[in-house]
């Protein structure tokens, strides 16, 4: 049998004049074509790892330039250092009490040093020095991790110093504290002109202008106090204390548009080789989300799905919709509930 | 290193410099060629091949670095696909399926003896006929960038030199001149492959 269409192909050898393209490509039929939501996907994800990896190498290099430079300088240092070893003047060396994680914008160096004549930017990586902080009047926003894991986040507008590894001073601005229970039972507090702020292992904002100092508690307890007079936050709880002494309670989300500057500023999750759980703990966490699943099976999975891939450089949204159908899920997201079901094509399993 | 070669490695040096239109070339010249390979190796699990690709350019970006265009990028991100589909395998507890590939000899094989019984119409010629797809299909997804393309849109699409030179950004004559590389170079693939097919029958 014989159709037109059908191309009578050559036996072998094949011949050179290449006649044969043309009916064996329409014999094939086309290439598959990917479909527009993998690629989609695929290409945030890997996106976003490629930007991870540009700015690392980017690093890098100025790391090693600056290695160079700091060798040359450590000679100077020791010559120096060797000439004033017996001075009484010269005093120990303050400890680092955080380290600068995350920047977005100009975020300058508060010195505690009387010798520090020009304004210092900070970079990724940098340490800060007990007794120095950030300002992030002129317009930035920074992350620090404090020397015991805790994370501050630090909002525009502010200047903040570090008094010790537990205690921080906010002159002005805003700052977003993740204790993250990881300093075990130790207290951070923050101090301002007009009260302080104590954490009882918790996640809260602390917003202090002009005269009125207000906390916001995401989860856990904060104790804020006032001369001899205490006042308790809970989780969803605000209070505004102003320099008289009155206090304004009410009741904000603990997740949305208000608290999205200090996601912003979230240490970037490293999905490859973690669970899926671990996945959705975090990025609800951090959203202020209460996580759930639609059944018990469900949530047995995600904690022995592994994740591969990565997720840096992707919004929350992004990132869920760039993981979850992946592993045969999907989410809901409403009034703060984060809602795991199995994908409506597919299986989880 | 060939002249092909070092545009693969412009494209990489590019990338590493942050240029984000290198980038989005990297991406629409590979994703849909690496998808396919490993959907194939991979029993045509959709899924499973949007994960694998996607860790493997993930993996193959934070290694962007080593890639010094000693081989085709392509051949060098195949290399990545093949360990990811593996792992993948053994993440899942199952073992690979035997996947036809085009530099597997039987296949070869196989796939050159349906060039001389494609006109037949039995479940074995039909088989073979897709077989016969499937290896010219990969061909076209190992030839060089835009070379696949460029062929599927002049036999299948019948397009005109000139619509095919407005797809590609090029004049005329050069899309004319892309053209005969691009025959060429399948004219070359579909060589080796014959002779590969000999070689095993020896």
């Amino acid at each position: 049998m014989s159709d037109q269409r059908e191309p009578g192909f050559p036996k072998r050898p094949l011949p050179d004049d290449g006649d044969y393209i043309g009916p064996l490509l329409r014999l094939a039929g086309p290439r598959e074509a990917v479909p527009a939501d993998r690629m989609r996907r695929v290409k945030a994800a890997v996106r976003a790892e490629w930007r991870h990896q540009t700015r690392v190498r980017s690093r890098r290099i100025a790391l090693g330039w600056s290695l160079g430079v700091c060798v040359a300088a450590a000679l100077v240092l020791l010559g120096v250092r060797l000439a004033v070893r017996d001075d009484p003047a010269v005093q120990s060396p303050r400890h680092d009490l955080a380290t600068i994680e995350a920047l977005s914008g100009a975020v300058r160096l508060v010195s505690s040093s009387e010798r520090a004549a020009e304004p210092t930017l900070f970079q990724i990586g940098d340490p800060i020095r007990e007794g120095d902080g950030v300002d992030t009047t002129s317009g930035g926003l920074a992350a620090l991790r404090l020397a015991g894991g805790a994370s501050v986040r630090v909002d525009q507008g502010t200047r903040l110093r570090l008094l010790s590894e537990a205690t921080l001073a906010l002159d002005e601005g805003t700052i977003y504290v993740d204790a993250g229970g990881t300093r075990g039972a130790r207290t951070l507090e923050v101090r301002t002109a007009v009260g302080v702020a104590r954490d009882i292992g918790t996640r809260f904002e602390v917003r202090f202008i002009g005269s009125a100092l207000r906390v916001r508690v995401r989860d856990g307890l904060v104790r804020l106090s006032q001369s001899r007079q205490s006042h308790d936050a809970n989780p969803g709880d605000e209070l505004t204390l102003d320099g008289n002494g009155s206090v304004v309670r009410r009741t904000v989300p603990v997740h949305g548009a208000d608290w999205a500057w200090a996601v912003a500023l979230a240490r970037p999750f490293d999905l490859e080789g973690r669970s899926l759980r671990d996945f959705l703990d975090w990025i609800a966490g951090e959203n202020g989300w209460q996580l759930r699943f639609a059944d018990s099976t469900v949530e047995q999975n995600s904690l022995t799905t592994i994740l591969h891939g990565s997720i840096q450089g992707l919004t929350p949204d992004e990132a869920l919709s760039a993981v979850l159908p992946t592993v045969g899920v999907e989410h809901r997201l409403e009034n703060g509930v984060l809602l795991i079901q199995p994908s409506a094509g597919g299986t989880n399993n | 290193m060939s002249e092909l070669y070092q545009s693969d490695k412009a494209v990489v040096d590019r990338m590493l410099g942050g240029d984000e239109a290198a980038f989005e070339h990297f991406f629409d010249t590979y994703f849909s060629r690496l998808y396919r390979f490993a959907v194939t190796r991979l029993d045509n699990d959709a899924d499973g091949a949007e994960e694998v690709v996607q860790t493997t350019l993930c993996k193959a970006i934070a290694r962007l670095a080593t890639y010094r265009g000693e081989a085709a990028l392509f051949t060098w991100l195949c290399t990545f696909c093949r360990h990811e589909i593996s792992a993948h395998y053994a993440r899942h507890q199952r073992t690979a399926h035997e996947i036809p590939l085009i530099e597997d000899a039987p296949d070869v094989r196989a796939a050159l003896e349906s060039l001389g019984a494609a006109n037949a119409d039995g479940p074995d010629e039909r088989l073979r006929r897709r077989e016969l797809a499937n290896l010219v299909q990969v061909t076209l997804d190992c030839l060089p960038e835009r070379y696949g393309d460029a062929l599927e849109w002049k036999y299948m699409q019948e397009l005109s030199v000139h619509e095919i030179a407005a797809r590609l950004k090029l004049g005329p004559k050069a899309a004319e001149s892309l053209l005969t590389r691009a025959r060429q170079a399948f004219r070359d693939a579909f060589a080796a492959v014959h002779a590969g097919a000999e070689a095993w029958e020896r």
